[in-house]
């Protein structure tokens, strides 16, 4: 039955009318001013010294307990060990240009791996120790720029019938320590439930009901991720494909980090090589230099991540170029989601993630940000936080009326095209005009969609019901 | 300032840019002081996201800081009941632009003939509410007091000293009075709703 058919309201529902009640209180009325000055006593005051104290030494106590327990860590783990060398080996993606490095190896007959410890965007890995039980151990300085010996086992893979998909050979894929699989396995169960549970914090639900009457067809209801995929959600994808030894489709949907060098002509950014996927301080920004074929593959593990124990079957997908821009338009049918039709407010301030030095001469004076340092940032968000920014976080700026982020600017989003589908981009990005930020603006690369640092996706879901599905509907 | 709070900053940058005239340094203070104070009372009793909850927060902030140096507190009681107030007004401002306090987390199911509009979700609680101001309007003034002050989880013994009543009848009052209302309220709907099918 219905909800709105209900004529009992439920204990839970109960107290949110009273909260709503409480906070129509009319706050003029003496009476009601004492109630909000008692309200704000128990919510604002600071806390008593004594508490504060016991805090004070709590915290300080967690805090030399955690430093004492990686300091031990950190110990043991750099403690030396015989017969072993560590080094640190620089991958690029599709060659084998590394750097030379002298390695000890024990060769074996039956498990050769190389073990690492740690994780970079771009797999520099930390060689530090080399199982093997052979007769006899051989020290070897080896060129770096053959394939290892270790490549046996992903040899094997080569011969399977994913060949086809071009597996690179030469790659060295990590090895994920327990407590990264850990939480990965964490990550994706909190990624299941917002799926499943449809959750408001991470999907936005679209209607095509808006003043202007979009045309009924196709576009029913259905869900939009309220942000572009971060960088997390993305390695969680790419990470629990290792778990599952699906290799060759890993190698599909890594990004290319080295697309990061030179941007723009300048080797400012080149450190983003290695930190932009990995480094956690990134992890809520806009995964990019993906390729089409790996947002797909995202977008089908998202799919099988749902429960099929649930009555409801989920198919994730990009959206189609139609679907976005009705998104992106959140009941408004104006230039940009935001409802106006500039870049700007009426102070000037810029409310998306842009280019400001592209057709700077047609964008207003910024009366707020011109009193900040990083008025020569070459991005909008630069500007008020450093001059180094490029993509910000998904969840910058206010959203639009359905609730999505950075819709326009930021990065441009992968969408399939109406008449060919074809993949294309729409929304513009950090490194667009504000022309190319509009949302009936054109694809900027004009259907050609290689990997980029400006390019990123966001995905749309429709549900069926088990039934319908089994149906054929 | 640091990374992370220019990274909140951002977040709430149309709010910032609106009210570029405050006093930075009252605003630091204030947020130094209440920000979190505010935000963690605005996700516990109401459904709201963590980035509109920091959007209304900063516009509290940001307004008293325009009025902290035009107006005089007494104490500093008084300026965070005043704050507190502020912050009252642009939530309930924040979900009447929004349509309705609960409307956006109904589930809705997607299946055509069973969708239900957040236009009728919304009447219907506007119903409900108001059934509820009129049983509250029936109390006396302690009653509507105490369960307007447990909704905030304001513990007994603030109330107690509020409304001059033992702290240790309270829990039983409160009971009573909710049980009360509930009845009261369902009472109500029950016959709007046979007088609506009549």
């Amino acid at each position: 039955m219905p909800s709105n058919n209900k004529h009992n309201v439920s204990d839970k529902e109960l107290d949110n009318l009273l909260k709503q009640a409480f906070l129509n209180l009319d706050t003029t009325n003496p009476k009601n001013q004492n109630i909000m000055e008692t309200v704000s006593k128990h919510y604002l005051n600071p806390l008593p010294i004594t508490l504060t104290i016991k805090n004070f030494i709590l915290n300080k106590f967690i805090i030399g307990c955690t430093g004492l327990a990686i300091a031990i860590a950190v110990g043991i783990f750099f403690y030396p060990k015989k017969n072993t060398h560590s080094s640190l080996v620089n991958l690029n993606n599709s060659r084998n240009t590394i750097s030379k490095q002298e390695v000890t190896l024990k060769n074996t007959s039956e498990n050769n791996e190389i073990v690492t410890s740690q994780l970079n965007s771009d797999y520099n890995i930390n060689q530090e120790k080399i199982n093997a039980t052979t007769e006899t151990s051989k020290k070897t300085g080896i060129s770096l720029n053959e394939p290892p010996q270790q490549q046996s086992f992903i040899n094997t893979l080569v011969y399977n019938e994913k060949k086809k998909l071009q597996v690179d050979t030469n790659y060295i894929f990590p090895k994920l320590t327990e407590k990264e699989i850990k939480a990965i396995e964490k990550q994706k169960i909190r990624m299941k439930n917002w799926l499943s549970q449809k959750s408001k914090s991470k999907y936005a639900l679209i209607t095509n009901h808006n003043e202007y009457g979009h045309s009924n067809d196709t576009l029913t209801m259905f869900y939009m991720q309220n942000s572009e995929v971060t960088n997390l959600d993305y390695r969680t994808f790419l990470f629990d494909l290792l778990i599952n030894n699906k290799k060759a489709e890993f190698l599909i949907a890594k990004p290319n980090q080295s697309l990061w060098l030179n941007t723009n002509g300048s080797s400012r950014f080149d450190k983003l090589k290695d930190l932009y996927f990995s480094d956690k301080f990134y992890n809520e920004y806009p995964v990019v230099n993906i390729s089409t074929e790996g947002a797909e593959l995202y977008c089908k593990w998202l799919s099988e991540l749902n429960n099929f124990n649930n009555d409801e079957i989920i198919t994730v997908r990009l959206p189609s170029e139609k679907e976005w821009v009705l998104a992106a338009h959140g009941k408004f049918n104006s230039v940009y989601p935001w409802g106006r039709d500039s870049i700007q407010n009426k102070k000037g301030c810029y409310l998306a993630n842009f280019c400001v030095k592209k057709l700077s001469n047609q964008l207003n004076p910024n009366v707020y940000c011109d009193k900040k340092n990083n008025s020569n940032a070459y991005t909008s968000a630069g500007i008020m936080i450093g001059d180094s920014v490029l993509t910000v976080l998904v969840y910058a700026y206010n959203p639009n009326k359905y609730g999505l982020f950075c819709m326009s600017g930021n990065v441009t989003e992968m969408v399939y095209d109406n008449k060919t589908k074809l993949v294309i981009t729409k929304g513009g990005s950090w490194k667009s005009d504000f022309e190319h930020c509009k949302i009936n603006c054109n694809d900027e690369f004009e259907g050609v969609i290689k990997p980029n640092n400006t390019i990123g996706f966001r995905p749309i879901f429709r549900i069926k019901t088990k039934k319908a599905f089994e149906d054929g509907k | 300032m640091s990374s992370e709070t220019k990274n909140i900053l951002i977040k709430g940058a149309n709010v910032i840019v609106s009210s570029a005239d405050a006093n930075t340094e009252n605003v630091k203070t204030l947020y130094n002081t209440y920000a979190k104070k505010l935000l963690a009372y605005t996700l516990k009793n109401y459904t709201i996201s963590k980035d509109d909850a920091w959007t209304v927060v900063y516009k509290s902030i940001y307004k008293i800081a325009e009025k902290k140096d035009v107006y005089t507190f007494e104490n500093e009681q008084k300026l965070r009941s005043f704050l507190f107030t502020t912050h009252i007004n642009f939530l309930k401002n924040f979900f009447r632009d929004n349509k309705s306090f609960e409307s956006k987390h109904r589930e809705i199911e997607l299946a055509d003939e069973h969708a239900v509009s957040a236009e009728t979700i919304g009447v219907v609680e506007n119903e409900n509410l108001k059934i509820l101001q009129n049983e509250l309007d029936k109390l006396e003034d302690w009653q509507r007091i105490l369960l307007l002050m447990r909704t905030q989880d304001v513990p007994y013994s603030e109330i107690a000293k509020f409304v001059n009543k033992p702290e240790n009848q309270l829990k039983v009052y409160y009971a009573r009075l909710k049980k009360q209302i509930h009845e009261s309220v369902n009472h109500q709907l029950s016959i709007n709703k046979n007088s609506s099918n009549a």
